[in-house]
């Protein structure tokens, strides 16, 4: 009797515990089914991507964008004369993951075209499988490298990082950086983004690498690379990480007193950046496809803050990654691109996307143009100050250079 | 001197971190013989715990720690009490009481997964000025001095606990000779219970303490439960003060060697130092009792 109470108090302190979670968030794991290869839908569309694991903001993002896209092309008819049908395997993050959410996606599921996960690493370690699948798939990752390998059914909804490079060693050279270090987070786009920047600043010349430190994944305390990275008394700091281990690598670099530019990727557009690192944010220069605004009001372009107010709506709050752009752009890449086709046929819908002009939260994409899934380039360059993200070219209209030094 | 300030410090904050985990390691395995695999994920659990209170429901720090604390503190009482005790009753092999520990260091990951949902949830700061403070020319931040004092402060109020109370004499008599304390009159099964509850108490506050430098997570205890572990191995494992000590050891090795080396090579550099340890002198620094006789 008394082993019976103690169980029973055991569990009834985990379901009091229960009762603690927040209702904010739509974090979710395993398979999930939003509809089925089954014969109502006339099209099923699978997206695999890690809501769970490091990169579970970017994930989950990602992954509301696509079933608020799918749920307003079915409000409005849905595509092929039916409804459209969802799929999701959440990978972990991991490529091994990604390597059986693929699978999982084209054998069992039997979907007829995939959203892929934002991490470049997993879309290259399952682009043969979609490829022998013939299966037409769009990805939000931004690593150029996954779209250069020749694959005929893979596409890409935004410009690549390598458009970023040398708008960022502008910004690098306006402010009159001449000694720099790095902190790169050793994932494959951070790493990827990363090179194209060096190769930029050592073809220019202008500015001295004073020093490379490497984050490893899973790691969350960067004090000793960051220190070493200080004593090398440096203008500028290059942090190229994802968004949540950026956020606290800008904060503990603050910490450790450092009050100059900061240079980073897309991912620094996050709001979380702001959010942990606070007035520590400002001085963060980074390049991006997408800036995720304040409000719906700031939106830049009736495009976006219709997406915006929409996704607002649906969720309770804005996106809490810009990934949810490229994913809502992918998505609807790929269901404008079966509707031209009038088919769901892989090869049909392929050539139709490959030839397609389209106007994307991203800007105005033509696949035309290049001949390898390809639709944008070019990025923007943004920069946190007073809490805001402000273009960069603004920025320097008002501001000193040394505003932050 | 203004970087060696700097990882000097960052050092000591990941060390105490650790070192609140290893001490519940050891403190358990001197109890009850055990290893107990539920530390990681119990400084978890009692990070997103003070989140909750802090964060969501806006209890002031110090209450939302003690708080969570005590919460912890008997769950960790009631997972002796409803589940290794029920295995050591039916005379499981230690095999199975250690399996028992990673089955539910898992499910704890997985309700923290389930209740929070699995992305980070940042920690408010605790001090209204988030400005870092001036050692020298060296500047710190106000959550690593508070993690660093708080645990210290822990870590001294627990050695007086252990040596000076009548219960701290239970638990080390009862540790020695379950037998013999049971016929002085010790209730052995409390004692274990309640070393349990402390070991989950020190958890959560050091994932209290380390939770507003980074984010809290359901992943957050992975990124110290080997570590503490290899902790309390270097120290001697079993030995209290050899797994303070050991952990800071751990944390100020790889915070050192990521700043005067490369961070590329600290993960190396650490597992290389716990396996040598294993190798030339298995008893820790503080000669804990390893290999059966």
């Amino acid at each position: 009797m008394k082993k019976f109470w103690g169980f029973a108090l055991a569990l009834a302190m985990m379901v009091s515990l229960a009762g603690c979670g927040s209702t904010k968030g739509s974090g979710e794991t395993g398979n999930v089914t939003e509809g089925g290869s089954g014969e109502k839908y006339s099209y099923v569309i699978g997206h695999y991507g890690g809501v769970t694991g490091q990169v579970a903001t970017a994930g989950t993002a990602g992954l509301n964008a696509i079933k608020l896209a799918i749920k307003q092309w079915n409000e409005n008819g849905g595509v092929l004369g039916g409804q459209i049908g969802f799929e999701f395997y959440d990978d972990g993050a991991t490529t091994e993951g990604a390597v059986k959410g693929v699978s999982y996606l084209i054998d069992d599921r039997k979907v007829d075209g995939i959203i892929a996960s934002q991490l470049s690493g997993n879309i290259q370690a399952t682009g043969d499988l979609v490829e022998a699948a013939k299966i037409p798939e769009v990805g939000t990752g931004m690593n150029p490298a996954w779209l250069q390998k020749g694959w005929k059914y893979l596409f890409r909804s935004l410009a690549n990082s390598e458009g970023g490079a040398a708008p960022l060693v502008d910004a690098m050279e306006a402010l009159k950086v001449t000694d720099i270090g790095t902190l790169i987070y050793q994932d494959d786009g951070n790493i990827s983004a990363n090179n194209l920047v060096m190769a930029e600043l050592k073809k220019r010349g202008t500015i001295n690498i004073v020093t490379e430190e490497q984050a490893m994944v899973g790691e969350t305390d960067w004090t000793g690379a960051l220190s070493s990275i200080l004593s090398k008394k440096p203008n500028g700091v290059i942090i190229f990480a994802q968004g949540e281990q950026g956020s606290l690598m800008v904060k503990q670099v603050r910490s450790l007193g450092y009050t100059g530019y900061i240079f980073g990727c897309e991912t620094m557009s996050m709001p979380d950046i702001r959010n942990v690192a606070g007035s520590g944010a400002d001085g963060v220069v980074f390049f991006t496809p997408h800036c995720i605004p304040d409000s719906v009001d700031e939106a830049s372009t009736e495009k976006e803050r219709e997406f915006l107010a929409a996704y607002e709506k649906e969720y309770g709050s804005l996106p809490a990654h810009d990934v949810a752009y490229r994913a809502y752009d992918a998505t609807n890449v790929l269901l404008t691109g079966v509707k031209e086709a009038g088919t769901k046929d892989g090869p049909a819908v392929r050539d139709t996307i490959a030839n397609m002009k389209i106007d994307l939260l991203a800007g105005s994409a033509d696949y035309s143009k290049f001949d390898n899934g390809e639709c944008l380039s070019g990025q923007k360059v943004y920069i946190i100050h007073k809490g805001k993200n402000v273009l960069f070219s603004d920025f320097l209209k008002e501001n000193p250079i040394d505003t932050y030094k | 001197m203004n970087m060696f300030i700097s990882v000097l410090v960052g050092g000591l904050v990941l060390g105490c971190t650790y070192g609140m985990l290893s001490l519940g390691f050891s403190l358990i395995y001197q109890a009850s013989g055990y290893m107990n695999f539920t530390q990681a994920n119990l400084l978890m659990f009692g990070a997103f715990l003070a989140w909750q209170f802090y964060s969501e429901w806006k209890i002031p720090f110090i209450a939302s720690m003690a708080l969570a604390v005590v919460i912890m503190f008997f769950i960790g009482w009631m997972m002796e009490r409803s589940i290794i005790r029920v295995l050591v009753a039916k005379k499981a092999r230690n095999i199975y009481v250690v399996l028992s520990t990673i089955a539910l260091s898992i499910i704890m990951e997985n309700a923290a997964m389930l209740i929070w949902d699995a992305r980070p949830h940042y920690f408010p700061p605790i001090f209204k000025d988030s400005a870092p403070v001036k050692l020298g020319t060296a500047s710190v931040s106000k959550e690593s001095i508070l993690c660093i004092v708080v645990a210290i402060c822990a870590m001294i109020a627990l050695h007086f606990f252990l040596n000076k109370t009548k219960f701290g004499t239970s638990m080390r008599a009862a540790a020695q000779n379950k037998t013999a304390a049971s016929c002085m009159g010790i209730n052995v099964n409390r004692t274990i219970g309640i070393t349990y509850g402390i070991a989950a108490a020190l958890a959560c506050l050091g994932g209290i303490l380390v939770a507003p430098t980074l984010y809290v997570s359901y992943g957050l205890g992975s990124q110290f439960g080997a570590k503490s572990f290899a902790g309390a191995v270097i120290g001697g494992y079993g030995n209290i003060y050899g797994a303070i000590v050991g952990a800071l050891i751990i944390g100020l090795l790889e915070t050192f060697v990521s700043g005067y080396v490369s961070s590329a090579y600290k993960e190396f550099v650490v597992y290389g130092v716990l396996i040598l340890v294993m190798i030339i002198k298995p008893s820790g620094i503080f000669n804990a009792k390893v290999y059966d006789e």
